[in-house]
């Protein structure tokens, strides 16, 4: 069988390794799940398409990260959003504690959401955040800490937020 | 502890079961579109708003080079600055450096200005520093009450703002500036340019105080203004001593005591 062009072992092994982690970043940006799961393919497609030389595997998922916001990004300011499900009906199979502390990142605006994101879930430093996203690092620093307190002032009464690390 | 259970939770957001054979499946599916497309040979009428696009790209700045709104007569390099209408969705950056600042360090960290006044004029901007643009304003305010500087009421003084204004862009970390309109009253603390307020670019280098005498440390925290229906527009995570104030007036009170706490 011909393989379509493009479709290679390496966007196979990247498809594998980081459609999750994409898939992810993309829901922690347009808050549920069948638009990321829109917005996933089109990063791969666009890895397939462009097939840009990479340093490293970090250099890589950086890189796919990078895409993912800015594809988010797009869909957004398109209007094709797929899903109208409310946001605590996704969310509803969660355990109370999770489904708590996930809706309130999400309820954060997303300069102060994708920092979170990155940080806690995919354990970037600072540094790293603000390159991701061609920001400055005290910008990111600042972003982190209002983050931080907003979700201390939602969840007081419930689990208090992120500690600051 | 906390950040354990937002990891658990993303690892329990509940995506197609076989996320990864969804994708490749609709890589493998895309290709065949995408050639065609790619191979499509184009139109007489394509080529030629392809041919029209290019002049207006390449050419239209050959035209207008040297032609500047403004004479910048200390700043270096092939630098323009023109007034514009239109901005581009280009135009999306913004040059503020958020370090976290306490509200003493807001008011004595650097000798603002502050005063009370109206908004008289804001101008978008265009800078060309030798051929990468960037796009920002120019607001005229006309002050009415000083609480800091050598101003004094009635004069009007030229502020650069930190991005273009009355767009409908949404730039990061200028949500109060962007608010910002004509005949709006507020209270500023732009910093007063001098001999050190330059910005480097592209080997060009732009004297600040060539386009305007005063300038915002960034566009969310050197301004408040009175809004007919929102109270006042400030940052208010980085004033939380008046997070609730509603008020012009309730500020010019702030103000004051931030001050005399120095004095």
């Amino acid at each position: 069988m011909n393989q379509p062009r493009g479709l290679n072992e390496f966007v196979r092994c990247a498809v594998e390794k980081y459609s999750k982690t994409v898939a992810k970043t993309a829901f922690a940006y347009l808050k549920n799940t069948a638009d990321a799961e829109d917005v996933t393919q089109e990063v791969f497609l666009t890895l397939m398409q462009k097939a840009p030389a990479f340093e490293s595997e970090e250099h890589l998922k950086a890189w796919l990260i990078r895409v993912t916001i800015n594809k988010s990004r797009d869909f957004l300011k398109s209007g094709w959003l797929k899903s109208r499900t409310p946001l605590y009906e996704e969310l509803l199979y969660l355990p109370s504690e999770q489904n708590d502390l996930l809706a309130a990142v999400l309820s954060l605006d997303v300069k102060y959401r994708l920092p979170i994101h990155l940080y806690y879930y995919e354990g970037y430093s600072i540094k790293e955040i603000a390159e991701i996203l061609g920001e400055r690092t005290t910008t990111i620093g600042t972003r982190l800490a209002r983050g931080r307190k907003i979700l201390k002032d939602i969840l007081k009464d419930k689990i208090g937020g992120f500690e600051d690390e | 502890m906390n950040r354990d259970i937002y990891r658990a939770a993303i690892d329990n957001v509940q995506f197609s079961q076989d996320l990864s054979t969804k994708v490749l499946n609709y890589l493998m599916s895309q290709p065949q579109k995408r050639a065609m497309t790619i191979k499509a040979k184009p139109t007489i009428a394509t080529l030629a708003v392809v041919t029209c696009v290019l002049f207006l790209v390449f050419c239209i700045p050959l035209f207008s080079k040297g032609n500047s709104d403004f004479e910048l007569k200390n700043s270096r390099g092939n630098v323009r600055v023109k007034y514009v209408d239109n901005v581009p969705d280009s135009a999306l950056r913004s040059l503020s450096d958020l370090a976290w600042l306490t509200e003493e360090e807001l008011f004595h960290k650097r000798n603002t200005s502050i005063f009370k006044g109206t908004v008289e004029e804001i101008r978008n901007i265009r800078i060309d520093f030798n051929g990468s643009t960037e796009y920002r304003a120019i607001a005229k305010i006309k002050i009415d009450k000083v609480y800091r500087g050598d101003e004094s009421a009635g004069q009007v003084v030229s502020v650069l703002l930190p991005c273009p204004v009355g767009t409908g862009l949404w730039i990061e970390d200028t949500d109060v500036i962007s608010a910002m309109r004509v005949g709006m009253t507020g209270i500023f603390m732009p910093i007063k340019y001098d001999d050190t307020s330059y910005w480097e670019q592209n080997d060009t280098k732009l004297f600040l105080s060539d386009i305007a005498e005063y300038g915002f440390l960034d566009g969310m925290r050197y301004a408040f203004l009175a809004s007919d229906d929102k109270g006042v527009i400030f940052d208010r995570y980085s004033y939380p001593s008046i997070a609730a104030a509603n008020s012009l007036d309730e500020i010019e009170q702030y103000v004051v005591q931030m001050l005399n706490i120095n004095r």
